[in-house]
């Protein structure tokens, strides 16, 4: 019976178990060991540290680490703030506003990644798109906005933004309905106005959900990837590309698995760290 | 007070425009000629709608046949998530056998996992099974997807023991307990997966463009980001209508299963 009960289990778990350990357990592994080789499609020799040492002496993977960097810094306080600031206006709305603000703000989500940046593409060509129209419009003359680094990454920022708030808005949302309401009516008795309530009451109550809001929008950042390959290509000057598009083009266009491995590893152990923090989260709602 | 109120409105009200317009834009601009496409001050709207943008990609590429990709692929994926995940989510939370916490605990870390992290290797894995520029070779690795175990088995923990008790005393079989009792109470919770996993996949760009190969194979998302630049001027009248026809079915699928993404949205992520 107690066998009978297991095998049924295992039977229960197992395509599961079967898909995982094939398309991501035996990789990852994998990956642990290709960054040991110097490997491209055919052949691979045992090279040790090799990979690691020259990868950190390389300007062009210190670049793209600190391009990914400044990635992060832009694109997760702004989704947190915009995230918050729209969530938090949106309290007190009527059922129906609140859902067609909602649904405006999750429509870039669900129109993928790709169709955003071509739209986006168009809008920012320096010759005829509504970035420069508006830009001479203004006064800043016409805006080559892939043309410096800094104003490369904002604008690819820009567009990650758009996409990357839906989710953190509805999360937010839910959050602020939690919010017990005795402890506004308190408040109001006390004469606290609506910001001092905003800050004292809200934000400490869903102090959690944006813990996990940064975490969450940290890991998908430093998975940036669409942008950079469809508006970019990584320039000007390498000025855009991302630890990912760096192992992309390392991997499948110079055809240099030991290396990309390396950086993977690399990229592994940064969203490890911030993956435990999420873990921790995870750990008190698990059981 | 009252002012209060109208100057959020009229703040959000703002921010929708700037969140809306491209969506406006890429459509509007899928019906202009070259000619209006290059205007400047541009056409907000457009002088005449014209199909020619369409027609040519439908003539001059698989448009069609990547549709046919993506929605294929996509729904073969989500088909084996969903029923994978019921099955083990559904172990994991009411069953207990050897070994579960620490096959939970693989399942929890994969799912943190980034799968940008094993591209190399996996691309060496599918080479290996032979799924290179295949239909497989799409679908396969995107079943792996732990989350949906996540959120099926958080649900399922929800489902009360005394349920499936009874049934087991009434003598009914493990499948039949798990195809006619569990299974219909996790059907909002697969709803909600479902239309995550299909996101992933049809989203999932970096893989697919490693994956696959040949023209006609191309899924839609990487087949129109192909459109803009093949020739050698950028037209963004083709690109406009490939975009188009990318994202409008998404988001009319959206538009009418509203409730079961957020549901997901929420159902997958923490609470306080």
């Amino acid at each position: 019976m107690k066998l009978r009960n297991t095998l049924w289990s295992y039977l229960f778990i197992g395509p599961n178990l079967l898909f995982l350990t094939a398309f991501l357990v035996i990789p990852l592994f994998y990956t642990f060991y290709l960054s040991f080789f110097e490997a491209d499609i055919y052949k691979s020799s045992f090279v040790g540290f090799s990979n690691y040492s020259k990868l950190f002496g390389e300007e062009l993977f210190r670049k793209s680490f600190a391009n990914t960097f400044y990635f992060v810094l832009i694109i997760v306080p702004c989704v947190v703030i915009l995230s918050l600031v729209v969530a938090a206006f949106m309290q007190g709305f009527h059922k129906h506003a609140k859902s067609f603000f909602r649904l405006v703000f999750y429509l870039p989500v669900v129109s993928t990644p790709v169709v955003l940046s071509l739209v986006w593409g168009w809008m920012y060509n320096p010759s005829f798109g509504i970035v420069k129209y508006f830009g001479e419009l203004l006064g800043f003359g016409a805006v080559d906005v892939f043309s410096t680094q800094l104003s490369a990454i904002l604008a690819l920022s820009g567009i990650v933004i758009t996409w990357m708030v839906g989710q953190p808005i509805i999360l937010y949302l839910s959050g602020m309905d939690g919010v017990s309401k005795e402890l506004y009516e308190a408040a109001d008795i006390d004469g606290a106005g609506p910001v001092k309530q905003f800050f004292s009451i809200t934000l400490p109550m869903i102090a959690h959900t944006t813990l996990l809001i940064v975490v969450t929008s940290t890991i998908s950042v430093f998975q940036i990837f669409v942008v950079i390959h469809l508006l970019t290509s990584g320039g000007p000057f390498h000025g855009t590309e991302s630890l990912v598009y760096t192992i992309y083009r390392t991997a499948f266009v110079s055809l240099e698995f030991g290396k990309a491995s390396a950086q993977s590893v690399i990229l592994f152990f940064i969203i490890l760290v911030i993956s435990l923090l999420q873990f921790r989260m995870l750990r008190s709602k698990l059981d | 007070m009252k002012l209060h109120v109208i100057s959020r409105y009229a703040f959000l009200l703002l921010l929708s425009v700037v969140f809306v317009f491209p969506l406006y834009w890429m459509i509007t601009g899928s019906f202009k000629t070259q000619v209006a496409i290059w205007k400047l001050p541009p056409e907000w709207f457009p002088s005449q709608f014209r199909l020619l943008n369409y027609e040519h990609i439908v003539k001059t590429t698989p448009a069609l046949t990547w549709m046919f990709n993506s929605v294929f692929t996509s729904l073969v994926t989500v088909l084996l998530v969903v029923v994978f995940s019921a099955m083990a989510g559904y172990a994991y939370a009411k069953r207990k056998f050897p070994g579960d916490k620490i096959l939970f605990f693989v399942v929890i870390a994969t799912m943190m996992m980034p799968t940008q992290v094993t591209l190399v290797p996996l691309y060496i894995v599918c080479r290996t099974l032979g799924l290179i520029d295949s239909y497989w070779g799409v679908i396969l690795p995107a079943v792996a997807f732990p989350f949906g175990v996540f959120i099926v088995r958080q649900f399922a923990k929800t489902i009360p023991d005394e349920i499936i008790e009874s049934a087991t005393i009434d003598g009914a079989g493990e499948l039949r307990i798990f195809g006619t009792i569990v299974l219909p109470l996790l059907l909002p919770a697969l709803g909600a997966l479902a239309i995550f996993a299909f996101m992933h996949t049809w989203n999932d760009y970096l893989w697919q463009l490693i994956i696959l190969q040949s023209k006609a194979k191309l899924t839609l998302p990487l087949g129109i980001s192909t459109i803009t630049y093949s020739e050698n001027n950028v037209n963004y009248g083709y690109a406009m209508a490939g975009a188009s026809m990318a994202a409008v079915p998404m988001i009319l699928f959206f538009l009418l299963l509203q409730r079961s993404f957020i549901k997901g949205i929420t159902l997958g992520s923490v609470k306080g």
